[in-house]
């Protein structure tokens, strides 16, 4: 049966049906091979997205893309240029430190390809760079994003696994900025090797100034995550106030931003979310007929059978979503795998954060890899060059963000450590 | 005769710009409420029980609305590897049939949704005690609009696979395959 509707699913998918109708023939599919109620879809379908915590997903979008169209990721690199610009690869490191401060106010690693990216693609190139390499450090690190709180790809895994949003945001804390730590060091020792320009140290009136200049934009995360923390605030209130906060920033101190421009980023956003929500709703038909046909608990009781030890099934999980990651897009992976995988996990005695942060940090590897590297896509085009060049180039960040990878799949405390403190052990 | 090819063209693209302007106010709509519910409780000391309500229901809404835009851009969430390495004709023919099926899909879901809706009548929301028809209804609408949008794509790529217009199925197959 497992096996029917996995191949089912990814052959409907290969014919690049969008993801949607491919859940929803499988829903068709199911109505004939196991007699399901043809109401239950259409009922799955409305009624899964009345939810509170999904609101959250349009708002830490719509969030991102003010703070895109606000100008602000101009000052967040004129900021991180003044700290670390002057370092060897200094722009490959401003690019890196940029992307993890606008990780604190963006949920997507394409926003902070796509807006980020068009900034720092430029600057590398105006100062040397090769094309394909400053498009491959920018999608390198628009990766650390979704895994440093807030993210859209948390809120789905923590709605889908049914954990604790708030475990889930810190526990992504740690790990992003061990991935910043290891990009960081990649570029450093790729420097060593390559000849790649430094722009002049500054002083430090000039840091403090950019320091002052960037402050709003540095106080968001802060912010979120304490307003997360206190407990006052739940996930989809903190983006709505985020929202409001990005929309002031651009009115009261980027007077150049028009109503147009964030008019046109609502656009962009409705429009995203559409496309999101409908898989979104489509995944509770698909939940619902895993469920019924007791997916989960049979996968369950087989793995248990082989007798794979926790370390064993934790590889080839990773090891099917690195491919899986190569064909599919994030949303799709997390809404068709999780809820298959999440209770498997629990099953083996595996803590369900933890597994989500893996999962997670596993498709943004996948998010540079070829095929359907979508992050290659999106900066391929942004520095005017192949796909092909930029995933070559990526290569380096590629392999030691697997090393990571690795590192957090096996040591669990380093994803644990934070929500633990916050909110006690694990249950 | 042009003329009555340009009218069905430009309503389309008049429900294209409804659709477009309706997911935008939802969204700030949706923002909006949030927020009146936080400064409800904080500064009126107050909690209002209707803006939860309203707000799941603007994002059910803007789900189906947003889902329609998405799929007069052909802007779906999809797998293109294989139709990306497809000969040009081979590719068209398959967008074709992918837009056909999408249709059929469509029509169906909004069938079942309109049966639903009618149910689901005569039961009230929790807080706002409307009818829980204002949430299934607009549904039914959006997936109406994503199944005619998706039928009228089908019959834009297959007249450009019939008419045999090279330039015109190249146009066509960089707008709907090479998306991304």
């Amino acid at each position: 049966m497992i096996a029917l509707y996995g191949l089912g699913l990814l052959a409907l998918l290969a014919t690049s049906l969008p993801v949607a109708v491919c859940i929803l023939l499988v829903g068709v599919g199911a109505i004939l091979i196991a007699d399901v109620p043809h109401s239950m879809i259409v009922e799955r379908l409305i009624f899964g997205l009345d939810s509170f915590l999904l609101i959250a997903i349009p708002l830490f979008l719509f969030m991102g893309n003010l703070m895109n169209a606000s100008g602000i990721t101009a000052r967040i690199f004129a900021f991180a240029q003044s700290l670390v610009g002057h370092w060897n690869a200094g722009l490959a490191q401003v690019n890196v430190v940029s992307s993890v401060i606008f990780s604190g106010m963006s949920g997507s690693a394409l926003a902070d390809a796509a807006g980020l990216g068009s900034i720092e693609i430029k600057a590398m190139r105006e100062a040397g760079y090769k094309p394909a390499y400053a498009a491959a450090i920018t999608a390198a690190s628009a990766t650390i994003g979704p895994v440093i709180p807030p993210s859209i790809a948390a809120i789905l895994y923590a709605f889908i696994a049914d954990v604790s949003i708030g475990r889930m945001f810190l526990a992504g804390i740690v790990p992003g900025f061990l991935m910043t730590a290891v990009l960081m060091a990649t570029v450093h020792w790729r420097a060593r090797h390559l000849d790649l320009p430094r722009t002049p140290r500054v002083d430090g009136r000039t840091r403090l100034r950019s320091f002052t200049i960037a402050l709003p934009a540095l106080v968001c995360p802060v912010v979120l995550i304490g307003g997360m923390r206190s407990g006052a605030f739940t996930a989809t209130e903190l983006a709505a106030v985020g929202v409001l906060y990005a929309a002031l920033l651009g009115a009261i101190f980027h007077r150049d931003v028009s109503l147009r421009d964030l008019w046109s980023a609502a656009r962009e956003t409705a429009i995203t979310a559409g496309g999101i929500m409908l898989i979104v709703a489509a995944a509770h038909v698909f939940a619902w007929i895993l469920a019924r046909e007791q997916i989960p608990q049979d996968l369950a009781r087989w793995i248990v059978d082989l007798g794979l030890a926790e370390w064993q099934f934790l590889l080839v999980v990773n090891v099917i979503l690195l491919i899986l990651g190569m064909l599919l897009d994030t949303t799709a992976i997390l809404i068709l795998v999780a809820p298959v995988l999440a209770p498997v996990a629990v099953a083996l005695g595996l803590d369900p954060v933890h597994f989500g942060i893996v999962m997670i940090v596993n498709m943004m590897v996948g998010l540079l890899t070829p095929p359907v590297g979508m992050a290659l896509f999106v900066v391929a085009r942004l520095a005017d060059t192949s796909v092909g060049a930029v995933a070559r180039e990526a290569l380096p960040y590629v392999a030691t963000l697997l090393v990571t990878l690795l590192v957090l799949t096996y040591v669990p405390g380093i994803v644990l450590f934070l929500p633990d403190l916050v909110y006690g052990g694990s249950p | 005769m042009a003329s009555g090819r340009q009218l069905p063209k430009r309503l389309m693209r008049l429900i294209g710009l409804v659709e477009e302007t309706l997911a935008v106010l939802l969204l700030i709509g949706i923002s909006a409420v949030v927020l009146l519910q936080v400064f409800g409780r904080y500064i009126f000391v107050n909690p209002f029980i209707w803006p939860e309500e309203l707000t799941r229901l603007m994002l059910v809404w803007l789900t189906f609305v947003g889902a329609a835009a998405v799929t007069r851009r052909g802007a779906h969430i999809a797998v293109d590897m294989l139709i990306r390495r497809l000969p040009p004709v081979t590719a068209l023919v398959l967008a074709t049939l992918v837009e056909a099926v999408t249709a059929g899909t469509f029509v169906w879901v909004t069938l079942l949704a309109a049966r639903l809706a009618q149910q689901v009548m005569p039961l009230p929301l929790a807080a706002t005690q409307w009818s829980m028809g204002v949430m299934v209804w607009p549904a039914v609408v959006g997936c109406a609009l994503i199944a005619a949008h998706a039928l009228i794509r089908t019959v834009a790529q297959l007249r450009a696979l019939l008419t045999g217009d090279d330039a015109a199925r190249q146009e066509i197959l960089e707008r709907e395959v090479v998306r991304s």
